[in-house]
């Protein structure tokens, strides 16, 4: 079971989202999370967030998995409202109770943020959920490859992570097994103080690091063999076209930007 | 002209005696001279670091010989501008299913080799689904790799040197980590691509039960050939064989524990259908009840 | 007394998930002290479940395993001591080796057991020299021996728990025929020296029939026979449906059968095979009319 989890949780589908060219759902993704940040006024703010909304509905993604990529960000958005609400000290004072302080400002500012970091971790689970590990890889590959006059080798960071993802389930597995080895010889690994279960790991990292270098080197010479000498005068097999579908996005995309940068002209700002 | 032609290989590492002395050189392999032709199916038999391995690494140039040459189609192995030539000639398949796999997806570690050959991406599809189909993996090719049995993550491993369209299959103990199922898929995957598509194989091995599949058995050990011929000369061959530390299949075992009694029968009986046979001539008299 | 035995045993990975599968259902053996018992079946019968639920690294879905009569899961605070009475050497065991020194790496079964150094000296020592592991070798990084070696190491690492019941998975994974056998014979001396149960998971019907006195057969999560070796043998056309292969000599053997020769009962091994016939045949051949 271990086996199907998988960096990102990619949930299968054929929503306009997967469907989408991968390096401009990729760069649209941090336009978005720019765009989140571009409004200071509630009609901007609630304009971003709706966005988002309607694009999670056009994912045909299930609700409980947007929830599932929120939930653990929680604590954090309390904390960082709670830390708003009684730090902001602009604006009417509301509330006030020995050193407690609460301003208008203050609550405002609190949930700006508060919704702020909601889009921006639903609308980047949105990618994950929505590409594969190598779809994602592959297009940071292509976006990153005009680097290469920096000197920076692409190709290679792509093909380490390509082959860090292939071998996560492998490596897993792996770990499982040598720690039931080390468990049949009688290692304890549940109780002692933290230097006890320290120590208690030492039979299960070092079969690991040994074996996973052995794995290192048995896979660079299999790539060997298959004639692989770095980036140089490959080809992909899987092309990836832009559509006409993925200039209109890219089109709408802009235009909400613009629309909400427009839009802290127009109106008055809240915070 | 041969495929692999091998001319007089020796091949050392150099070892240190235990006590630190002075450094000593073991010839794992020793003026070995061994032709492969187009179309055979060439089997490697010997045991643990008879140098079998050693040698095949030779044959597409990851390891380079201490003395002598290797040649493929005439092409020089020592030669750097003629390597990368050599490996897409002479595919290699790796005793570890897991780790020649790159991928995340079957179809995409397929397209691994010829997407290192610059191949035009149309073609790659092609090649891809072809390949896949050879070794009759091609309702997996979006799977996960890791999810495979060994013996379906060698026959992908197998499909990705296909779709390089090389000239010779050299396949290092293929089957040594796989379960009686993935060892009868693989055998029965290379079998198939030799006797119907042609392709030249080369199987390194210990298991005598696969070098019977092949046209020729040589017998390494110690660096040397010991003997070469069909399976079934050499496969009577039962006590040097032995001495070796090599079994022969059971049939050709007993056919010698009897002659060795004095049963005359006959040599080079290698399955349990002829073994059997070949001892019912023998038993008519205690055939019982009718 | 039987030493091990499983009542009703099943067991089930990820249950109430899609994920479910039911790898042993309903498994009731017993295993007598001094027991040579070769475990065969097809990948995914529930070999290593049912071994891993015998040492309990696993604990049962349903049913109990009694260890000397007593279930091994009654105070489960405590069933570390079960894995150091009933030893368990994994497929492959030499993965698992990773302490400065081979010695070291016998060592640590004996030293999770709280014994004093002068009883774990004594243990590492027996142990490597029922595996025939040199003294200099022991002194030695596993990681600087050869495949055999480490192997026989990781073996020892186990029986210098000097564990009631020793359990085997698939020992010979992976050896050339040399290794095949050394590994075996040591196992079957071990055994005889110490008249300790030990139980073998393979794959190789060969090895099988040459060690073991006892054969259980897994067949879907389900005990399909369990029975002396030559008696389970002898059901070769059974094994065979359920997609076993039985040794070339006992192929041999039925053939003649079906063809009318009474060659007596099924051999598995060649030495047997040329017993058994040798008396029956006739030297110069039989003049066919």
């Amino acid at each position: 079971m271990l086996n199907d989890i998988t960096i990102g949780q990619y949930y299968p589908g054929n929503s306009m989202l997967h469907r989408m060219d991968p390096r401009v759902k990729l760069v649209l993704t941090f336009v978005y999370i720019f765009s989140v940040f571009i409004p200071r006024n509630w009609a901007g703010l609630a304009i971003a967030a709706g966005f988002l909304i309607f694009i999670i509905i056009l994912s045909d993604l299930p609700a409980k998995l947007i929830f599932k990529s929120i939930k653990p960000i929680l604590p954090l958005i309390l904390i960082t409202s709670a830390l708003n609400i009684f730090y902001v000290s602009k604006g009417v004072p509301l509330f006030d109770w020995g050193f407690i302080h609460i301003t208008s400002q203050g609550l405002v500012t609190a949930v700006f943020i508060a919704i702020r970091i909601l889009c921006l971790i639903a609308g980047s689970s949105l990618l994950t959920y929505t590409t594969s590990p190598t779809t994602l890889t592959d297009a940071l590959e292509r976006l990153l490859s005009p680097l290469k006059v920096i000197r920076l080798n692409v190709h290679e960071l792509a093909m380490m992570m390509t082959i860090a993802l292939r071998f996560i389930p492998t490596l897993i597995e792996e770990t499982d097994k040598i720690m039931s080895a080390q468990k049949a010889r009688g290692a304890d690994m549940e109780s002692g103080g933290v230097m006890q279960r320290i120590r208690a790991l030492i039979p299960i990292l070092i079969p690991l690091f040994v074996s996973s270098f052995r794995r290192a080197f048995e896979l660079a010479t299999a790539m060997e063999c298959r004639c692989y000498r770095g980036g140089e005068g490959r080809t992909r097999m899987k092309q990836l076209h832009m559509r006409v579908s993925d200039v209109v996005y890219i089109v709408v995309m802009l235009l909400l930007a613009a629309g909400l940068f427009i839009l802290n002209f127009i109106l008055k700002p809240a915070l | 002209m041969a495929i692999i032609s091998a001319v007089k290989v020796s091949f050392y590492y150099e070892t240190e005696e235990t006590e630190g002395q002075a450094t000593a050189s073991h010839a794992v392999l020793d003026g070995i001279s061994l032709d492969i032709e187009q179309g055979e199916f060439v089997a490697l038999l010997g045991h643990n670091g008879s140098g079998k391995s050693t040698l095949a690494k030779h044959f597409n140039a990851m390891l380079l010989p201490s003395g002598g040459s290797v040649f493929i189609r005439g092409r020089d192995t020592a030669d750097e501008k003629e390597r990368y030539e050599i490996r897409r000639m002479v595919g290699m398949v790796l005793q570890n299913p897991d780790n020649q796999l790159v991928s995340t997806i079957v179809e995409e570690d397929v397209a691994f080799g010829p997407e290192n050959l610059g191949v035009e991406p149309s073609e790659i599809r092609r090649r891809v689904d072809e390949a896949l189909r050879t070794v009759d993996m091609l309702d997996y090719r979006e799977h996960a790799p890791h999810k495979l049995s060994g013996g379906q993550k060698q026959r992908v491993a197998i499909a990705g040197i296909l779709a390089m369209q090389p000239d010779c299959i050299v396949l290092d103990e293929p089957t040594a980590m796989l379960d009686p199922q993935g060892r009868s898929e693989v055998l029965e995957t290379i079998s198939r691509l030799n006797k119907e598509r042609g392709m030249t194989v080369v199987l390194i091995t210990h298991y005598m039960e696969e070098a019977v599949l092949a046209d020729r058995v040589v017998v390494m050990d110690d660096g040397r050939i010991l003997m070469q011929g069909k399976p079934r000369e050499v496969f009577s061959r039962v006590d040097e064989l032995r001495s070796v530390g090599l079994d022969v299949p059971q049939p050709a075992e007993l056919c010698h524990a009897l002659r060795k009694q004095g049963i005359p029968l006959p040599q080079g009986i290698l399955t349990a259908e002829e073994c059997a046979e070949a001892l019912s001539l023998f038993l008519e008299d205690a055939h019982v009840g009718d | 007394m039987s030493v091990i035995e499983a009542l009703n045993l099943s067991y089930t990975y990820s249950p109430g998930t899609p994920f479910r599968k039911d790898a042993i259902k309903d498994i009731s053996i017993k295993i007598d002290q001094g027991d040579f018992i070769g475990i065969i079946g097809h990948t995914g019968s529930g070999k290593s479940t049912l071994v891993q639920h015998l040492n309990g690294l696993l604990r049962p879905t349903a049913g109990q395993v009694l260890l000397n009569g007593k279930d091994i899961w009654k105070q489960p605070k405590k069933i570390r001591e079960i894995r150091f009475k009933v030893g368990l050497v994994f497929q492959y065991p030499e993965h698992q080796l990773f302490e400065e020194t081979s010695y070291k790496d016998i060592a640590f079964g004996p030293a999770n057991m709280g014994l004093d150094s002068d009883e774990i000296d004594a243990r590492v020592r027996r142990a490597a020299g029922f595996v025939g592991l040199r003294d200099e070798l022991l002194q030695k990084s596993p990681f600087e021996l050869s495949g055999g070696e480490k192997r026989r190491v990781a073996i020892a690492g186990v029986m210098a728990m000097q564990p009631e019941v020793l359990i085997l998975d698939e020992p010979t994974a992976g050896l050339d025929p040399k290794g095949r056998n050394t590994i075996l014979e040591l196992i079957k001396e071990y055994q005889q020296e110490n008249g300790s149960t030990v139980l073998i998971v393979s794959h190789s019907m060969e090895d099988i029939a040459r060690s073991a006195k006892k054969v259980l057969v897994m067949n879907h999560g389900r005990v399909s026979m369990f029975d002396e070796t030559s008696a389970v043998f002898s059901r070769a056309a059974e094994l065979q449906s359920i997609g076993l292969a039985v040794p070339a000599v006992t192929r041999i053997f039925m053939q003649l059968r079906q063809q009318g020769y009474n060659v007596g009962g099924n051999a598995y091994t060649v030495e047997q095979a040329r017993d058994r016939l040798l008396p029956l045949m006739k030297k110069g051949g039989v003049h066919r009319a």
